[in-house]
């Protein structure tokens, strides 16, 4: 077990005119090791939900549960809120907007120091994460104010990775980014996957969803409308999701109406699609 | 952000609110001046205040301005109070005194006068606060521009830039909410990376140092934008542009303004009677000397 | 007839640096759809930004709807082109939907009573006028934008461009804003649509593609033309639309389906 989710419902701005229900009674599970996608429209409340994960938020009602930590509605504080955030890394949206030290090492080495390193263990943590980003020693000294935008969001990234969590958030970790740097970053993810993390990514991009995932979560108004296996998410009508729908199941729904019905085979890239269709043809 | 909701415009419907905001500001700094008049003596003073109380609730009342915001923005006062009444205790006046002594502090004789003089002083203050906060949150923040504009606009002959600063003013307030949506997302971006925006002052400074410079960068790069956007749909700052919101003065503006002008008036006219008196009975004097201080 | 020429255009932000953009040579028909792909940093925004006249002290000459681009022409070629940006938030300028749409009339000094109805009509053309009132914050990042379309479109020009307009949008917010454009297409031909971006599958529905790398452009041309090649455009850091992935992988394991085939014609030809 990672993280379980128990009942929770939050709703922001309570007793104004203003009032908003982002989460309604959710209750789900993401476990160790998994790549979980987690997917919805703007508003499904995808965001508020990983925010209480680390402690950004405190739900309303229910509990959560990350590993050792349990995150109650009816505590007043969150407890050990810090070694949660330690246990817990979240990366923001652009999270090159929270770039702000003189050079890109410092700056990285920010999450180290804030957890109680010391300067020096600090730097090598910093370094270590931006050499696992495939950023070198050239760019430690620079000020990540100069750097490309690929290059800002690989920065931004090892500020997370060098608090060394557990778990790994990542809203829209490729938002804005051309594919070159797009693979990158997810590459990095899967290692990090490899390596024995837990991954919980926000997505809009289906294609990624597909390859990278092996657990979707699908939010629609702060409820969940779906949680399974990603190859299972367009199998019922696809009309009624609030998503974008991949070119690829739209592919499928066209065989599917001229009568080659290939939803049993759990297609997830052309290239898997090609070989049963070559098969289909050879027989 | 509980605290930035004093005044803040809220979007009914009634008659103070339809208003002019030029004539509301005008009427506002008219009655704040009239509240202003220092009277010889003190029962003017108290009815005075009795009538202006009553006049300000009778218009919250129209303007449906919220009179539990008040209180509570009525409560961060209390430091002034405070401040006020030492000033009234240890700074002595000579006119008017009201002699009884209330209690004595190391042999310092504290006098009832100090008490009604630092009540009377916020008391008015209060007044003042409520009808700040009735022209704010009945007067849409771009129309307080407009209406700033227009006040200005004489001034240009001297070359002030009232519509620049005009312009200023209301992108200013426009990117407030954008700018707040910000600083939030920011600082949970650095505490995810464990920044401490409530503990020790090392930390705390190095939280806010971690917001502030973001911030600024972004607001930086938004500048450029908006300039850009601005530029291309054909803003010129000396160029002439036409108007699509413009101020009109109704005839329940001319109403407004004859009442508080009356008001005025007759607040006018009392000051000038009560500075000729000589003499008179001072009815807070009577009442203390009555109940026998 | 061609609304844009550029040619030799050479640029640089600041003379230390390498030329942003070098020797760049485009042409783009009246009443054109041109897509203009290219990856970050690719010298594309930059482009858009020097034809707009927001980059002075360039080489080379561009000439739009007949006038050279130059000071004294500027004025007059900002009537006839103008620009959707990235940013929803940025480009935000009024306090409210209507004072946005305003924004612009105002500077081209509209009569303040013809005004109100250039507003509500262009409002219902981007299908924003059940917000007129509305502020920024209580509206999407699509509806936003649609705003800033509608904001440009009452100026009515001859030119639109769209910088990444929908990179920060949501599929949903993306869709609003492509079905927005066909429909600007569909009422108004004449019209001429610039899109700069690197959503591939975006590019494909233009009608004319100009694939820029470095600062040059390597490539123009139909959809078909420019997209046929997977691999070249893998190489040239771009996504490879579903369509052209899934014929190129087909034909390699022995089908014969003609480039430019559309979907169902695949499925047809799969199900047989």
């Amino acid at each position: 077990m990672s993280i379980k989710v128990e009942n929770v419902s939050f709703t922001y701005s309570k007793k104004t005119p203003n009032s908003y229900e982002a989460l309604h009674n959710v209750s789900l599970e993401i476990k160790k090791n998994s790549i979980t996608g987690i997917v919805g429209h703007t508003g499904s409340g995808k965001s508020t939900l990983v925010q209480m994960f680390n402690g950004l938020l405190k739900p309303e009602t229910g509990t959560i549960t990350v590993d050792d930590f349990v995150i109650d509605s009816k505590q007043k504080k969150i407890k050990n809120v810090k070694q949660l955030r330690k246990h817990v890394g979240l990366v923001f949206q652009f999270p090159e907007y929270q770039l702000f030290d003189e050079t890109v090492e410092k700056d990285v080495s920010f999450g180290p120091k804030n957890f109680g390193m010391n300067n020096i263990d600090a730097l090598n943590k910093a370094h270590e994460a931006l050499a696992m980003m495939g950023i070198d020693e050239t760019y430690y000294k620079r000020s990540p104010f100069e750097l490309s935008g690929g290059e800002k969001r690989k920065v931004a990234l090892a500020g997370i990775l060098a608090i060394d969590p557990d778990i790994l958030i990542l809203d829209e970790p490729t938002a804005g980014l051309d594919p070159k740097s797009s693979l990158e970053v997810l590459t990095l993810v899967e290692k990090l996957h490899e390596q024995g993390k837990t991954i919980v990514i926000i997505t809009h991009d289906m294609d990624l969803l597909f390859r990278y995932c092996d657990h979707v979560v699908l939010l629609k108004d702060g409820n969940v409308a779906f949680d399974g296996k990603p190859e299972n998410l367009f199998q019922k009508n696809i009309d009624d999701l609030s998503i974008d729908v991949p070119k690829i199941y739209q592919f499928l729904d066209i065989l599917k109406k001229k009568g080659l019905d290939l939803s049993k085979e759990n297609i997830r890239s052309v290239d898997e699609l090609v070989k049963v269709l070559t098969e289909r043809r050879k027989k | 952000m509980d605290n930035l909701t004093f005044g803040r415009y809220s979007p009914y419907n009634t008659v103070v609110h339809k208003l002019d905001p030029r004539n509301k500001i005008f009427l506002m700094i008219l009655f704040m001046v009239g509240i202003f008049f220092q009277f010889k003596l003190w029962s003017v003073s108290l009815i005075m205040s009795g009538v202006y109380l009553i006049i300000l609730i009778i218009i919250m009342l129209l303007s449906r301005v919220s009179f539990v915001q008040l209180f509570k923005s009525l409560g961060s006062m209390w430091l002034m109070v405070v401040f006020l009444l030492l000033i009234y205790i240890f700074i002595p006046t000579t006119t008017h005194k009201i002699e009884p002594e209330a209690f004595k502090i190391f042999n310092y004789a504290v006098y009832w006068d100090s008490f009604c003089r630092a009540g009377y002083i916020i008391l008015r203050l209060v007044m003042m606060l409520s009808l700040t906060m009735i022209l704010t949150s009945t007067t849409k923040p771009m129309d307080m521009t407009y209406a700033f504009e227009w006040y200005m606009t004489p001034l240009k002959l001297i070359r002030f830039p009232a519509h620049e600063i005009a312009m200023t003013l209301s992108i200013a307030l426009r990117f407030i909410p954008t700018l707040l949506d910000e600083t939030n997302r920011i600082m949970k971006a650095q505490e995810s990376r464990g920044a401490d925006f409530s503990h020790g002052i090392g930390r705390r400074f190095r939280a806010i140092i971690s917001l502030m410079i973001p911030l600024f960068v972004s607001a930086i790069d938004r500048s450029e934008e908006l300039a850009n956007a601005m530029e291309v749909r054909g803003y010129d700052p000396r160029a002439k542009r036409t108007k699509y919101r413009l101020l009109r003065f109704h005839f329940k503006d001319l109403l407004a303004f004859v009442l508080i002008g009356c008001i005025f008036a007759g607040i006018i006219t009392l000051f000038v009677f009560d500075q000729q008196s000589t003499g008179g009975i001072d009815i807070l004097q009577v009442i203390f000397n009555v109940k026998g201080f | 007839m061609n609304i844009i020429e550029v040619k030799n255009l050479t640029y640089s932000y600041s003379e230390e640096q390498i030329n942003t953009l070098h020797n760049v040579n485009l042409t783009i028909k009246r009443g054109d759809y041109v897509s203009i792909l290219g990856h970050n940093g690719s010298g594309k925004s930059t482009l858009a930004k020097v034809i707009m006249g927001l980059c002075p002290n360039y080489q080379g000459t561009i000439t739009i709807n007949g006038k050279e681009l130059n000071k004294e022409n500027l004025a007059a070629i900002r009537k006839d082109i103008v620009m959707v940006f990235q940013n929803p938030d940025n480009q935000f300028i009024g306090a409210t939907v209507e004072d946005d749409i305003a924004f612009g009339l105002e500077n081209a000094q509209v009569p303040h009573k013809e005004m109100r109805d250039i507003i509500l009509d262009y409002a219902n053309k981007v299908g924003m006028s059940n917000y007129l009132d509305k502020e920024p914050s209580n509206l999407s990042g699509g509806q936003k934008q649609r705003v800033a379309i509608a904001g440009v479109l009452a100026l009515n020009p001859k030119i639109i461009i769209f910088d990444e307009s929908t990179s920060m949008l949501d599929p949903k917010g993306k869709k609003e804003i492509y079905g927005l454009i066909s429909l600007l297409k569909k009422n108004n031909p004449d019209l001429t649509v610039i899109s700069i971006t690197h959503d591939i599958e975006e590019a494909y529905l233009s009608d004319y593609i100009v694939v820029m790398n470095h600062g040059e452009v390597i490539k123009e041309g139909t959809p078909n033309e420019v997209l046929k090649n997977a691999s070249e455009l893998a190489k040239q850091n771009l996504d490879v639309p579903f369509q052209v992935k899934l014929i190129d992988a087909l034909n390699k394991s022995g089908f014969d389906i003609k480039e430019d085939a559309s979907l169902e014609e695949v499925g047809d030809i799969v199900c047989r």
